[in-house]
């Protein structure tokens, strides 16, 4: 066996992986391709014909496949994803959404296309405008992907996003279920984080700490690449905490947030929070009246 | 090969030919027997048969069958015969240096060296190799193998990170990251081990063996963990692929190499050098399926570790002292492994970490969940213990006593059986039923007579040991009972069990209190004063004293009283014991007429601790005092002093107490003091005496001189300042019985300031001003605003009331029993306990929950403070509550006590009569109804109320006449 081991390390070049794109098949086949193209129901694949046997020439020519036979399609995982996180979290948000937008440009005509990223950029893109207060735009967003997506998890995506408006509408309880839901059946990442985040907002609206902050929570215990919800979460972590009026960690989170992810909406959030916090510990500190005197005999034991 | 084949030809030796053979027939014939040979893995045929070809071809045609070397090293290296292959594969290199497959030779060399255990050799001939570009990484990583093989770590660590260097790129320097990883966390390098390792999760897809990451990446994690790096061992942890990924992701890899493998197999011998590889790289990568598969197979036999795994995260989490983290990781881990084993231990620790955060109600409800699912667990005695233990700690004691009664009953070899007897003494005791508790505690020191009973002298800070307490309290319940007799006696005994007991100088104090309700003052003097030589720096000094106090008072010894009470005030340890001596002190030097001292005593309170809370109130009185003393002006500067430093403090509810003074003093005009000398019975409230030759004076207008003595103030009031200002006005407006003048005060002031402009004073007075006169949404604002800034308000239950009651009128009655619940039992301040308790007994009773309406409503009709119009209500509720449940006689009862007992409150008696009418109707009894009815029109005073008219009606309806 140890043979075998030597041999697998010496062998590892020729199974590296490549960069194109893979189409599996519903056949159980996987089709490599150079580049491909929509039209209509049919993925166009441009693909490398291999050739008859070793050595000969290698041609390239298009093979249109039937959405319908595909599984899944390995597109690899666009750059905006990871580098659009790093600029919502500093605050760019404008540079942050092109980069979104100019990706959902590419992936708009494979958004029904399994194993495509258009939904994940949906998501992204539908956080960013709920952050910066354009909820109405997210909304209307979701609404469209709701209505465009064929899949489960994208229509959950959608729905995670829609639970804003009814947060909004001071509707808690309606929002908190409808993301119990998703929260149930989703599978990916960004979408329980997502669902978490604003779950954790209807339990705000519900005046539920605990529950607020164990859904807050979840985003940097549960899911950490997800960093673009990091603020929300921290924000929703700070108000957490002070609603259950443990100020000290209130405001070691709003401070951390403020530090960490200068320059975001969630941050200039945390300010006002910072100062309703105050205006609190100052309700519940300063003197009040003295109570009527009693009998200091009739007292309880002290221990 | 074939061209080589040709050219070796000519120079085949000729005995090697059989009779009728060509040359070409037998060398061809040679070979291909050679490699069908090699091509159905029979390697030392191969070999054999190789060997042979190699002596056909004499040694200037040699070089051109130099593959065939390489074939016969490859077979002797799989029969395998290393030895053989080395022998050959040297000879190759030695031979044909300059040779297209020299490269192929060295490399094969030194993987024979390596398959020998020759690592040494292996090494060298990796090392030369390090630096050609085509094979660096190969040769990088087989010799790291070496070198780990020979266990030389640094040696192997030092050779993989040249082949990692700074980017992982292609599956060997993945595949030896694997291996560096593996030999950091065996150095103990955990830093680079985590950086490398979460390096790699970036490019799992060209990792061969995920099942061997996985495994290092547990193994790293749990070090972290073992050495307390939470933080580390968590990232770690999360780089651990699920089974489900891993089994995924092998299976893939295997179906790669296969398909690599077929791709091969169609490679036919016409190209020899060509397919002799593609042959050799198939061998190899059949091995690799083998192991690979072998490794899927033994990873596909363990069980799921995502539970074991989650546990271990929440518990870093929960070591790490992030315990709503660890909670998040708990939770999750139940949702998504309901049947997972740590089930029991994840319920535990959930039980303990909310019991950790002080959420009182989470932990019980975590309790429940626990026992109904493991009522036998391994903590099941824990839980029982602890879901008793919050609620006490809650001051939830009913819900304590329950839990720990069902506990008891339930677990009754619990660790903490004595701790639970004791407790549930505890909660009895604190809902003062102290019979019960005593019992408890009887049974406690019968089953535990030397106290010591569990090992839970850790859990919430409880000792195991409860046989002293016990005694204490089964004798200071008895004081508490009124049962002083009783109560001395036990104890004296406890004094004498435990003289050095943690509650001597508590139970000393109470034997005091003993004689003090025998009325044996004197002895209370002696024995507060042995006290306090006895424990001069005792916490009770002060309770002490303000005993001593009202001994002395009792006594008529006021002179010695007020130092006593001066030295309980000062010494006091609550503000309870502060208040009511400082006052204490204060009343008996009003007794004694000495203003002067009450004024030098406030002020001196006022100097000492000029941060508390009865500062303003002190001020209060000093001015009181100044204008008992006929100081009036004085007075007056003394307040708008304290006014001036104060008035802007919202919070300072006193403020409100000082400006009622001020309206109080300008109310009439001040009169030079009085000669008249200091009696027993003047009180704090007599009135002024007058100068026996005072002439009339001119006119006075008291709201002139408020405004005058204010001025100074209003000059430059804030908006909140003006608000207080105009409460002085209103307050003038009362005294003076101005009623409209105290009306449009207060409309001003409600629509003239925001809530922020408003103390809690102020709120409460102009919420319920609003509410009053129907508005009730702005009145919420206000109540609102209220509960929000200022939750230590002594008016706050106002809020609460009023909330309470714009709910009950919208009909939504959960959410204002809530409020008055909320009022009578959260809020501290009492200013409407009777409106409370009535609203709640309302709602109850919108409700249908009866019994508990009915219990309220017997309480507020039985409070001899409350008797008037609240008494009427409740009567007439009661009858309420009985006509609702068909009880009609029992609500005629009610009704008629009513008419009969409360005359003076005419809507109740005009609502009853309706009422005890509707119930003799509804008992068929119309004549009964009609006569009720004209009853009720005959009494003149009932006649402007609207009820006078229904009751007409009612009569026309039944064709009756009017009486």
């Amino acid at each position: 066996m140890k043979t075998l081991r030597i041999l697998t390390l010496l062998l590892g070049t020729a199974l590296a992986a490549r960069a194109d794109i893979n189409i599996q098949k519903k056949d159980g086949t996987t089709q490599a391709t150079k580049a491909l193209r929509r039209d209509k129901d049919n993925i166009i694949a441009t693909i490398e014909i291999p050739p008859a046997k070793p050595g000969d020439a290698v041609q390239t020519g298009d093979v249109g496949i039937p959405l319908a036979q595909i599984t899944k399609i390995e597109f690899g995982e666009p750059a905006a994803l990871k580098t659009a996180p790093e600029l919502l979290i500093t605050g760019k948000m404008d540079e942050a959404m092109a980069q979104i937008d100019l990706a959902l440009k590419y992936y708009a005509g494979f958004r029904d296309a399994p194993g495509s990223w258009w939904a994940d950029l949906m998501l992204m893109k539908m956080n960013a405008l709920v952050s910066l207060g354009r909820e109405k735009e997210a909304l209307a967003l979701a609404d469209s992907m709701s209505g465009q997506s064929t899949d489960s998890e994208s229509k959950r995506a959608a729905n995670v996003v829609l639970a804003v408006g009814t947060v909004r509408k001071g509707d808690g309880k309606s929002a908190s279920e409808a993301l119990d839901a998703v929260m149930k059946d989703a599978t990916k990442s960004d979408v329980l984080a997502s669902a978490a985040i604003y779950k954790g907002q209807s339990c705000l609206v519900l005046k539920d700490w605990e529950n607020a902050l164990l859904s807050f929570l979840q985003v940097p215990v549960l899911y950490p690449e997800q960093k673009a919800l990091a603020p929300a979460s921290m924000l929703g972590v700070g108000r957490a905490h002070f609603g259950l009026e443990d100020f000290p960690s209130a405001k070691a989170a709003l401070k951390e947030l403020m530090k960490t992810f200068k320059g975001t909406p969630e941050a200039a959030a945390a300010k006002v929070e910072m100062e309703n916090i105050a205006k609190r510990e100052k309700a519940l500190a300063d003197p009040t009246a003295p109570k009527t005197p009693t009998a200091a005999k009739d007292a309880p034991a002290e221990k | 090969m074939l061209s080589a084949l040709a050219f070796a030809l000519s120079l085949l030796n000729a005995h090697a030919q059989k009779p009728g053979e060509t040359p070409a027939d037998v060398l061809a014939a040679t070979y291909n027997e050679a490699m069908r040979a090699f091509q159905s893995g029979n390697w030392v045929e191969a070999a054999s048969g190789l060997e042979k070809l190699i002596k056909l071809v004499p040694n200037e045609g040699q070089a051109q069958i130099h593959p065939a070397y390489l074939t016969l090293g490859a077979a002797y290296y799989n029969i395998p015969n290393f030895d053989k292959a080395i022998e050959v594969f040297s000879g190759f290199i030695a031979k044909f240096p300059n040779a297209e497959r020299l490269l192929d030779a060295k490399m094969s060399l030194g993987q024979t060296y390596l398959a020998a255990k020759k690592y040494d050799e292996a090494i060298k001939s990796f090392a030369a190799l390090e630096n050609v570009a085509a094979v660096r990484e190969r040769a990088l990583g087989a010799q790291a193998l070496c070198f780990k093989l020979q266990k030389k770590p640094d040696e192997a660590i030092r050779v993989l990170e040249k082949l990692v260097g700074a980017d992982i790129k292609s599956t060997p320097q993945a595949n030896g990251a694997v291996m560096l990883v593996e030999l950091y966390v065996e150095k103990n390098e955990t830093a680079k081990a985590s950086a490398l390792l979460e390096k790699l999760q970036a490019r799992i897809a060209i990792i061969d063996n995920l099942v061997t990451l996985n495994t290092v990446a547990m193994k790293l994690a749990d070090g972290f963990a073992d050495k307390k790096m939470y933080g580390e061992a968590i990232s770690c942890y999360r780089l651990i692929r699920s089974r489900d990924e891993v089994i995924r992701f092998q299976t893939d890899r295997i179906a790669k190499i296969e398909r690599r493998i077929d791709y091969n197999s169609k490679v036919g011998p016409a190209d020899p050098a060509i397919y002799v590889k593609a042959q050799q790289e198939n061998n190899q990568l059949k091995a690799v399926v083998e192991d690979s598969k072998a490794l899927l197979a033994d990873f596909s036999k363990l069980p799921d570790y995502a539970a074991p795994m989650m546990f271990r995260v929440a518990r870093c989490w929960n070591e790490w002292d992030k315990k709503w983290e660890a909670l998040v990781v708990y939770k999750r881990l139940l949702l998504k492994f309901p049947k997972a084993e740590e089930r029991e231990p994840v319920m535990f620790d959930i039980v303990a970490t909310l019991g950790d955060l002080n959420r009182i109600k989470s932990t019980q409800l975590a309790c429940d969940a626990y026992l109904k699912e493991f009522p036998n667990g391994e903590n099941a005695g824990t839980v029982g213990y602890m879901s008793g233990a919050v609620a006490l700690q809650a001051g939830d004691y009913v819900g304590a006593e329950s839990f720990f009664t069902t506990m008891l009953v339930k677990q009754p070899k619990s660790t903490y059986r004595g701790t639970m007897m004791y407790l549930l003494g505890n909660a009895k005791f604190a809902q003062g039923r102290y019979d019960d508790a005593n019992a408890e505690y009887e049974k406690y020191l019968q089953a535990f007579p030397e106290g010591t009973t569990d090992g839970a002298a850790g859990l919430f800070g409880i000792g195991g040991s409860h046989a002293e307490e016990c005694t204490f309290r089964l004798a200071v319940s008895q004081v508490f009972l009124g049962n002083y007799e009783k109560g001395l006696e036990r104890l004296k005994a406890y004094v004498e069990k435990y003289p050095k007991g943690y509650f001597v100088p508590d139970a000393k104090y109470r034997i005091a209190i003993c004689y003090y309700a025998a009325s044996q003052y004197d002895d209370v003097v002696a024995q507060c004063d042995a006290w306090a030589k006895e424990f001069p720096d005792d916490q009770m000094d002060g309770e002490v004293h303000a005993l001593l106090g009202d001994a002395l008072t009792a006594l008529g010894r006021r002179e010695l009283a007020v130092p006593a009470y001066v030295r309980a005030y000062k010494k006091a340890g609550t503000d309870e014991v502060l208040n009511y001596s400082l006052f204490e002190a204060s009343k008996q030097m009003q007794k004694l007429g000495r203003w002067d001292d009450v004024g030098k005593l406030f002020t001196e309170f006022v100097a000492e601790k000029p941060d508390h809370p009865a500062v303003v109130a002190a001020m209060y009185w000093i001015a009181k005092a100044r204008a008992k003393e006929g100081r009036g002006d004085e007075a007056k500067v003394l307040l708008v002093d304290n006014l001036k430093k104060y008035i802007a403090e919202p919070k300072r509810e006193a403020v409100e107490q000082l400006l009622s003074q001020m309206a109080q003093l300008c109310s009439k005009r001040v009169r030079p003091p009085t000669a008249a000398p200091a009696t027993e019975g003047l009180t704090a409230d007599a009135p002024l005496a007058r100068p026996a030759d005072a002439t009339e004076p001119a006119a006075y207008d008291p709201f002139a001189e408020l405004e005058k003595q204010l001025k100074p103030i209003a000059d430059t009031a804030t908006p909140a300042i003006q608000a207080r200002l105009m409460y002085a006005q209103a307050e003038m407006a009362t005294i003076k019985k101005q009623d409209a003048r105290r009306e449009k005060i207060l409309r001003e002031m409600a629509d003239r300031f925001k809530a922020e402009e408003l103390s809690p004073v102020l709120l409460a007075l102009v919420g319920d001003f609003l509410l009053e006169h129907g508005e009730p949404d702005r009145a919420a604002k206000l109540f609102d605003f209220m509960r929000e800034n200022y939750p230590k308000s002594d008016h706050l239950d106002v809020a609460y009331v009023g909330l309470g009651e714009i709910a009950f009128s919208k009909k939504e009655y959960e959410k204002a029993l809530k409020l008055f619940t909320d009022a009578l039992d959260s809020v501290s301040a009492s200013t409407m306990m009777k409106e409370a308790t009535i609203g709640k007994a309302q709602t109850l009773l919108e409700l249908g929950k009866y019994d508990e309406s009915k219990k309220l409503f017997e309480q507020v009709a039985s409070i001899r403070e409350w008797r008037g119009d609240a008494t009427a209500l409740a009567v007439f509720s009661l009858g309420e509550i009985e006509a609702r449940q068909n009880r009609f006689p029992e609500a005629i009862a009610f009704y008629r006590r009513v008419f009969v007992a409360y005359q003076k409150y005419l809507p109740w008696v005009a609502k009853s009569y309706l009422k005890a009418a509707d119930s003799f109707e509804k008992m068929g009894k119309r004549q009964d109804a009609i006569a009720n009815l004209q009853d009720m029109l005959r009494n003149e005073k009932l006649r402007t109320l609207p009820e006078s008219n229904q009751a007409r009606k009612r009569l026309e309806e039944w064709g009756a006449n009017q009486g």
